[in-house]
């Protein structure tokens, strides 16, 4: 980093890796849960008896 | 709905508050600019990771102490979400070393520690596929995870043991207000997220482990009595 922009808060493309790391944390948790929903669901649908013809 | 789906829902809206407040209201940081904002995702994603494999500890504990199932449903569903956000962690922290470090990663005791942490925890959880029988697989994977545990303190105190690029710990007497809110509502929004993700995981790998422990093993068919593709095809 020059030293003009040390403390000025100036780093080039700050904005981009703060959105990366945003959409990142977004997806990461979207997908965990609805994962970890998919499996529950499928799982207690599984378990219970099956239809009589 | 179970209460951990209404958990979640308000996680959920929490995280929503407490990363809109961190990239629209609390002021850039003084050092870093905007790219301090990096903090209200990366901090409390650290936080509950650590805390869940924490627990996945005491759960294993609780596995090799009562031999019970449900503990070692318990470490299976911690070590999973554990190591889903240890690996969102090491790469929200790359994100943010590049533009503040010059380098997305770097052989540095916390990162270090951090990454053999995941490999730790992805080993127990290889484990847990590896193993047949389910007595001994709860009796492996809670000595895979108690090893494994050994590396969340080095993690955590790493910064204040070695000379470390990556900063000690703050508190609150060292953030300015504005930030310490957005980053109390972002941490206990991950919190209640990773608490309904571990719950619906450990109720769905429990009652696979029940199913599994209560069908009987069938025996092996004699040759003269397995079918042939030809036969099978028929």
């Amino acid at each position: 980093m020059p030293d003009h922009a040390v403390g000025s808060g100036m780093i080039d493309g700050g904005w981009t890796y703060v959105i990366i790391v945003y959409v990142a944390t977004w997806l990461t948790v979207i997908g965990l849960a609805a994962r970890a929903f998919m499996l529950s669901r499928s799982s207690s649908g599984s378990s219970s008896p099956p239809e009589t013809p | 709905m179970r209460w951990e789906h209404g958990l979640l829902a308000l996680g959920l809206v929490l995280l929503a508050v407490g990363h809109g407040m961190g990239l629209f209201v609390a002021p850039s940081e003084a050092m870093m600019g905007d790219v301090g904002r990096i903090l209200y995702a990366h901090v409390p994603t650290a936080w509950v990771a650590l805390l869940t494999l924490t627990f996945a500890f005491f759960a294993a504990v609780g596995a090799l102490w009562t031999g019970k199932y449900s503990w070692d449903a318990a470490v299976e569903a911690f070590s999973e979400t554990g190591v889903v956000l240890t690996a969102l962690l090491l790469f929200q922290g790359s994100m943010w070393a590049k533009p503040t470090w010059g380098v997305f990663w770097d052989w540095d005791p916390r990162l270090t520690t951090s990454a053999i942490l995941l490999v730790l925890f992805v080993g127990v959880l290889v484990v847990r596929k590896v193993v047949d029988s389910p007595e001994r697989r709860l009796t492996v994977t809670a000595i895979a995870a108690i090893i494994a545990f050994v590396d969340v303190p080095i993690v955590y105190f790493g910064v204040k043991w070695w000379k470390s690029l990556h900063q000690i710990q703050s508190n609150p007497e060292t953030v300015a207000n504005t930030m310490v809110l957005p980053l109390r509502i972002a941490a206990f929004a991950m919190l209640f997220i990773a608490i309904s993700v571990v719950v619906m995981r450990w109720r769905t790998i429990y009652a696979g482990l029940q199913a599994e422990v209560r069908a009987p093993d069938l025996p092996e068919l004699p040759p003269e009595l397995t079918l042939s593709e030809g036969q099978a095809h028929a």
